[in-house]
């Protein structure tokens, strides 16, 4: 029965609720944001964007500063994307004395106008395990970069960047093109392995990037000692571009994309729980108030009054900065502000409907006040604190997105917010890197906005109708 | 006397009109009391219609909350089965409420819009924690809404009060006060707010009921010619006291209070030959606020026989004529014989 | 001229998402100077639908479908807005609204909204509007005070009495008047309306009284018309309807019989099971059947006209009439 009732009164909603044109859209921007939730594990580039945001190991093979990959579609001059080699060939083969020498290789198709900034080498090893790394270019040239003994591994990762361990092996080979005089006059600037490696090799390479396009060859070689109980596994290469990802990185190296994505969770949840949990607390507060009448509604009122002063986000700076407080705990605090919101406008819709005659009917029938109150009144209201809670999503969000601004929120967390934060501190906007700033605050405002229109929808038709005619 | 079944004696309300905290400090501000009802004593006899007319501001209304308690008095007693009910504890109260029940002028606002009408039967049982099970509830319900002849009662219990005609809710509303078994029914002007031909139904189906159950009615309404039809006795009601009470054939056949003559003049009759007349009613002005009434007989401020001795003399009593006539004027003598001379001469 | 106001064939239908309800279904009837016609119907029959049409006011979404309404001869129907406002609303024809002494907004004083009514109908000059106002208070009984008061310092009777001399001010012929004592009891509504005889024998106005009850046409109407369902079903004098001979229509006959008497014992008083039809689908043949404990055969079958059934006397039903 009672089903069939909600259906009822629910398509009844529905087929008002069509016919606003605003409302749609919001209600689509939702649902897609809760696709986009539900679907992040599959979405997300970088899987754990979220709890590993402040861990520099996690991002520390990403370009920094770098925008994003299709603005290559604007520039004359193709800078390289960052990219993760998974698949890579492998060859073992077999030397004297037992020792077998496994070798990964990783083809990486160079069409790029602009120089990677590094190449680097992942892999996993057990025991003790002499690395080497090396690159085929196209022209034939084959480079031996690095090599490292690592001993004692048990399944940690080894990192080979060529950037850092293989200036060297790239300057003996620049060496061969370029008089000793021509790189003292260059010294200056600073030549990376990337700008030499993938340069064509000629006179004057040192001082003008050609690019030499094709594909590269990049191989990891690895020697087992002791076939037996040494093993590598898990072999990856980055070659770290200077554009990346789809919202591309920021000083950090953290992909904004997957940040954002991290961040919708949050910015639901905190709008979300909010805003539910003080629109009931006021309603209800509304609703008791005025039925209760005389001396009860003006302490309630001046309650009321007094928590409705308090500015909200002075106390939520003190406190974030006092305790260092977790998400839940902001929600707690703002919940604790925001249920003065709707109190006013139920207390006068409860006021009018204390007055109708059916609630005197029920008294004279002998109902007692919790049941006038909760089977009478509270129904007649909740459809209209269903708008009312949408309406103040927008500014729950807001509220923790200057929390965070302001460096004081949930550091456990990814939240649009604290993206904005870390841009003000890396002065974004003054280096040009307008997609760390445009995208989060965009979002915000959008999140905002999703709200407000489902909201303002849904007051239009869930308002209640007071007069029973 | 067993017979009766209500008793209300020199029942008084008065409200305290609203007043700042300062106002009420500073005496000299003090707004007077509304005197609503000031004074009355009635008694409404087992199985019979009892109806109080009275226009607005009579305190007709203000009476039926007070029998059905939903105002406690200022003054006076009310006893109920011989019991005095004035003044009753929670449980007590309860108890009272499955003994009387009101009907409301306005059947659109006496249910609550959301309710279906099963829903609407259903609270009274859910407030007096009756019968447990759904199947009995359910037996309850239809049983109530065949003895209002809502029929076929599946059909009704499913759907909403908008979906039902005035005449349909009115049903629905008496269904409700049933379904308790009370002894007794305060009905507020019922069909004041329905359709003049479905009138009649609702006040035939009313009166099956009330003899089929042996219930008594208050029935509180302005409408004299319905009070005809429909009553046993009636008392007649002016700013806030009973000035006339009897048996309704021999109020409106032979009125002794010049309030009720006036009343009764003002009725308008479906006959033919009324449209020259321009009849001059007796009776003055306007009715005074109950905040200020007149000194002595309360009414001699509109009345056209009205001699200083209605005004500095202490108002009238109910006085008995005949058998069970009662009237408050002390020229209701010499008013007849005048008013006889008027008709013949 | 003594024809003031004609009614000819009139449909007015409300235009719905659901279809067209029609209210007013070819409606005829004449009003001459000096007379008073009574509406007389339950809810939903169309009277107050009639009443707004003739005021060439129909609630939206009315329209008018066919027909004429011809005022001192000429049809207002056509006529654009702002000939109808300046000339033929409030200075032939003017009304009183069913809760009329409600729609006195509570924020301005009673003089204000009456200036405003004069001001939106004719070009008086302001010290004349105001003699006409404490004029028109006088005639209705009210003391020229009551222009500095609000609405609600006023009782009823005295909100419908200042609603009436509204109507009247800028001396309009005809006033039409939708259910002016519903709210009102018994004393004042018999004070207002002798009132309202007095100012039909003073102003020699013609009355157009709608209402549901018809004792109270009886005391005001020279002649009735009894709507029913967008129709109307009978229309005679007073004499005819209410006197010895009796209703020539069973709906008119039920009705009279519905209404209690005060010095008439009674012993039943009769009521007319069901509901009126749905308006925009009605019943086949007389739409009073599915109710009429006399129909027979040709009564669901075809829809009887209205005739004379004796001078003046008209009824739309197959009992009266032969052939």
């Amino acid at each position: 029965m009672k089903f069939a009732d909600m259906q009822y009164r629910f398509s009844e909603f529905w087929s008002e609720f069509k016919k606003e044109r605003s409302g749609l859209v919001g209600l689509a921007i939702l649902v897609l944001s809760l696709l986009v939730v539900i679907f992040e594990p599959v979405i997300l580039p970088w899987k754990e964007a979220n709890s590993k945001w402040r861990n520099i190991d996690y991002w520390q093979d990403n370009s920094a500063s770098a925008p994003p990959a299709w603005t290559n579609a604007f520039t004359k001059l193709k800078a390289p994307v960052t990219v993760r080699l998974d698949e890579g060939k492998k060859e073992e083969a077999y030397l004297d004395g037992g020792v077998q020498l496994v070798t990964y290789t990783f083809e990486y198709d160079y069409g790029a106008d602009k120089a990677p900034l590094d190449v680097i080498f992942h892999v996993t090893g057990h025991g003790d395990i002499p690395v080497q790394v090396s690159v085929e270019r196209p022209d034939g040239v084959m480079l031996d970069f690095a090599q490292r003994f690592e001993q004692g591994l048990a399944g940690q990762d080894i990192r080979i960047s060529l950037d850092n361990d293989g200036r060297e092996a790239a300057f003996s080979f620049i060496k061969n093109y370029e008089s000793e005089s021509a790189l003292e006059r260059y010294s200056g600037r600073s030549l990376r392995t990337g700008d030499i490696l993938f340069n064509v090799a000629r006179e004057g390479m040192a001082e003008e990037f050609e690019p030499l396009k094709g594909t590269y060859k990049l191989m990891v070689k690895a020697m087992l000692l002791d076939p037996e109980n040494f093993s590598i596994e898990n072999p990856y290469v980055v070659v770290t571009g200077s554009v990346s990802g789809i919202l591309g990185t920021d000083d950090s190296k953290r992909d904004l994309f997957s940040g954002l994505v991290a961040g919708l969770k949050w910015a639901l949840l905190i709008g979300l729980l909010t805003s539910a949990i003080s629109v009931l607390i006021g309603v209800l507060y509304g609703i008791i108030s005025a039925y209760f009448g005389g001396v009860v509604d003006s302490v309630m009122q001046f309650i009321y009054q007094i928590v409705n002063s308090v500015p909200v986000l002075p106390v939520l700076i003190v406190i974030s900065a006092i305790f260092k407080p977790n998400i839940y705990m902001l929600i707690a605090v703002m919940v604790l502000f925001f249920w003065t919101g709707s109190v006013m406008t139920v207390r006068s819709m409860a006021l009018q409907i204390k007055e109708e005659t059916y609630i005197e009917a029920a008294k004279a029938l002998g109902a007692k006040k919790s049941r006038i109150i909760f089977k009478h009144m509270v129904p007649i209201l909740i459809p209209y604190s269903f708008a009312s809670m949408a309406l103040s999503v927008p500014s729950a969000i807001v509220y923790e997105s200057s929390v965070s601004l302001l460096g004081l929120g949930d550091a456990t967390i990814v939240t649009w917010g604290q993206i904005l934060h870390d841009a003000m501190q890396g002065a974004a906007i003054l280096k040009g890197m307008w997609w760390w700033v445009l995208p989060p605050g965009l979002l915000i405002a959008i999140m905002g906005m999703t709200f407000a229109f489902l909201g303002f929808s849904m007051d239009k038709i869930l308002h209640p109708k007071l007069k029973t005619r | 006397m067993t017979d009766t079944i209500l008793s209300v004696e020199n029942l008084k309300k008065y409200f305290e009109p609203h007043q700042s905290f300062t106002q009420s400090i500073a005496r000299s501000g003090q707004k007077k009391p509304i005197k609503a009802i000031d004074g009355i004593s009635f008694d409404i006899r087992r199985g019979e219609i009892f109806g109080l007319i009275g226009e607005s501001g009579s305190g007709k209304t203000t009476t039926g909350k007070l029998v059905m308690k939903l105002l406690e008095p200022t003054s006076g007693q009310i006893f109920f089965n011989g019991e005095d009910v004035t003044h009753l504890s929670k449980e007590k109260l309860k108890e009272y409420r499955r003994k009387v029940q009101m009907i409301f002028q306005d059947p659109y606002a006496s249910m609550n819009p959301r309710f279906k009408i099963k829903d609407v039967l259903e609270e009274p049982l859910i407030i007096h924690k009756v019968r447990a099970t759904i199947e009995e509830r359910t037996k309850m319900i239809v049983k109530a809404l065949e003895e209002v002849k809502l029929i076929p009662p599946d059909e009704f219990m499913g759907r909403w009060p908008h979906m039902l005609s005035g005449g349909q809710r009115q049903r629905v509303a008496t269904a409700r006060t049933l379904i308790l078994n009370p002894k007794m029914l305060v009905a507020d002007e019922p069909v004041s707010m329905i359709d003049l031909s479905t009138r009649a139904e609702i006040l035939h189906m009313m009166k099956d009921v009330q003899k089929e159950l042996g219930l008594s009615y208050l029935y509180i309404t302005h409408d004299l010619s319905t009070a005809r039809y429909f009553t046993d006795r009636i008392a007649v009601m002016y700013l806030g006291r009973i000035v006339e009470i009897g048996r309704a054939e021999d109020i409106i056949d032979n009125p002794l209070h010049p309030y009720t003559q006036a009343l009764i003049e003002a009725v308008p009759e479906p006959v033919t030959g009324k449209v020259e007349i321009i009849k001059e009613l007796p009776i003055y002005g306007e009715i005074p606020s109950p905040a200020n009434i007149p000194q002595g007989c309360r009414f001699h401020t509109r009345c056209p026989y009205a001699t200083d001795a209605c005004k500095n003399e202490p108002e009238p009593e109910l006085t008995l004529d005949g058998e069970e006539h009662y009237h408050a004027c002390r020229r209701a003598y010499e008013i007849q014989a005048e008013r006889k001379r008027k008709q013949a001469g | 001229m003594n024809s003031l106001l004609k009614v000819e064939n009139l449909q007015m239908h409300y235009v719905t998402s659901k279809g067209a309800v029609r209210a007013i279904d070819d409606i005829s009837f004449e009003l001459m100077r000096g007379e008073t016609i009574g509406l007389v119907g339950e809810s939903g029959c169309g009277k107050t639908s009639l009443g707004t049409s003739i005021l060439r006011m129909p609630t939206p979404p009315g329209r008018y479908i066919s027909g004429k309404i011809l005022v001192d001869g000429v049809d207002v129907i056509p006529l654009p807005e702002r000939e109808v406002r300046r000339n033929i609303r409030w200075q032939k024809i003017s009304m009183v609204f069913q809760g009329a002494m409600n729609c006195l907004t509570p924020v301005y004083t009673i003089g204000r909204q009456m200036m405003e009514t004069i001001n939106e109908h004719s070009d008086l000059p302001r010290p004349d509007a105001e003699n006409l106002i404490k004029e028109y208070l006088g005639y209705v009984g009210l003391s020229p005070e009551i222009v500095q008061r609000y609405p609600h310092e006023l009782s009823g009777g005295m909100k419908q009495r200042v609603v009436i001399a509204m109507a009247l001010f800028l001396r309009p012929e005809i006033v039409i008047l939708d259910e002016p004592t519903t709210a009102l009891d018994v004393i004042v509504q018999a004070q207002i309306i002798n009132l309202l005889k007095k100012l039909k024998q003073q102003f020699g106005l013609s009355f157009i009284f709608i209402t549901h009850d018809l004792a109270l046409e009886a005391e005001i109407s020279d002649r009735l018309c009894v709507m029913y369902a967008g129709k109307i079903v009978e229309m005679g004098s007073n004499a005819q309807i209410y006197g010895a001979q009796g209703p020539g229509h069973p709906y008119t006959e039920r009705l009279l019989g519905a209404t209690p008497r005060l010095f008439k014992k009674v012993e039943q008083l009769q009521f007319i099971p069901g509901t009126p039809p749905d308006l925009i689908a009605p019943p086949k043949g007389c739409r009073f059947s599915p109710r009429c404990n006399k129909a027979f055969d040709r009564c669901f079958q075809e829809e009887p006209p209205l005739v004379e059934i004796e001078p003046g006397h008209m009824s739309a039903c197959w009992l009266h009439q032969r052939g």
